[in-house]
């Protein structure tokens, strides 16, 4: 029996989705918390680990990794979706991290197999938002990981959070890093 | 889909002052648990070390700011247990060791992270006190360690992969 296919969701097109998220797709994570941004000795920013929940990517209980695919996405809704996750001092010009599928898509495991699944998942009207057919996901691949190898769900989620290097306020601004005490 | 997390509360500073007293107490307690402080004066094991000045940083920090509540009611928010396992690791970096950027996750994790030129060294601390750790170097990401923060020896062993990083030019 062969290897399983590692992403069959990428196949599955819901009735509501505005189709298959393409490798070129720019796709957009919303920043939740100022302190989840981080910045190398170049200046490079990226997503740190701990905004890349584990049990998001790893499926658990029916999560995914939330993205918006900013293509079919009405500007206004998704500053608006993007500020009622942010931090208060963000509310009115939220932090957008961007990157493309086919970067989350290229993380590979030791092995070479594909460590990360996109794909479309249109979502239905929540609280004061209406359906949101925009919404993709991103989960480990298939078979699932053993829970217990720490270091490789903290260098999986380094690895993802690492792809999001366009990172700005809703506005074009530069985001910046949180000053600690 | 991951729910969405409520804006960050702040704490009262005088909530801060009494956190850190508490703290003074609790990590005293664990200082002598783990044989980091003598019994018989309670003057540190380590005060020989030319490390010794960097367990004061912890009584100075104030790490309220990982104190974030979140609307998921999946989230987990971080134990003081986690926050005080923080200030222990931060409290022995070692001297070549600049502090790192902090972070919590919705899991109930504490994230550092440090930086040397465009390398990376990423370790998180989750509420079961096991502090794994991996690192780019050269644009690759590495495995790292896996470790409870409550062994001393284990301890060691982060603090070496972490003046090794650093140590790199």
């Amino acid at each position: 029996m062969g290897e399983p296919e590692p992403c069959p969701c990428e196949n599955k097109t819901p009735p509501t989705s505005p189709g298959p998220v393409e490798d070129q797709e720019p796709l957009v994570r919303f920043v939740e918390d100022k302190g989840h941004i981080g910045k190398d000795g170049s200046g490079q920013l990226y997503l740190l680990p701990a905004a890349i929940r584990k049990d998001d990517i790893q499926g658990k209980k029916g999560r995914s990794f939330s993205l918006a695919r900013e293509a079919h996405a009405d500007r206004y809704d998704l500053e608006r979706r993007a500020a009622a996750r942010a931090d208060e001092e963000w509310k009115r010009n939220p932090v957008f991290a961007r990157t493309r599928a086919e970067r989350l898509r290229a993380i590979k495991d030791g092995a070479k197999r594909r460590e990360v699944c996109v794909f479309s998942d249109p979502t239905p009207p929540t609280g004061d938002f209406g359906a949101f057919p925009a919404h993709a996901s991103a989960v480990r691949s298939d078979p699932p990981k053993d829970d217990k190898l720490r270091q490789h769900w903290l260098q999986l989620r380094t690895d993802v959070g690492a792809c999001f290097d366009d990172i700005r306020h809703a506005d074009g601004s530069p985001a910046t890093v949180q000053t600690q005490p | 889909m991951d729910p969405l997390p409520e804006a960050s509360s702040s704490t009262p500073a005088i909530a801060g002052a009494f956190a850190q007293i508490t703290f003074a107490a609790v990590l005293g307690s664990a200082m002598f648990a783990a044989g980091l402080l003598t019994r018989e004066t309670g003057t540190p094991v380590i005060a020989r070390s030319p490390e010794y000045h960097h367990q004061h940083r912890a009584s100075r920090d104030d790490l309220g700011f990982l104190r974030r509540e979140w609307v998921d009611p999946d989230a987990v928010q971080v134990r003081e247990e986690t926050i005080s396992g923080a200030k222990m690791l931060l409290a022995q970096l070692p001297v070549s060791v600049e502090r790192p950027h902090l972070s919590v996750s919705a899991e109930g994790e504490i994230g550092f992270s440090w930086t040397n030129g465009v390398d990376r060294f990423e370790a998180m601390l989750d509420p079961e006190d096991h502090l794994v750790w991996v690192s780019k170097v050269g644009g690759i990401f590495s495995p790292g360690g896996d470790i409870l923060i409550s062994s001393a020896a284990d301890r060691d062993v982060f603090y070496a992969a972490l003046r090794e990083f650093h140590g790199r030019a």
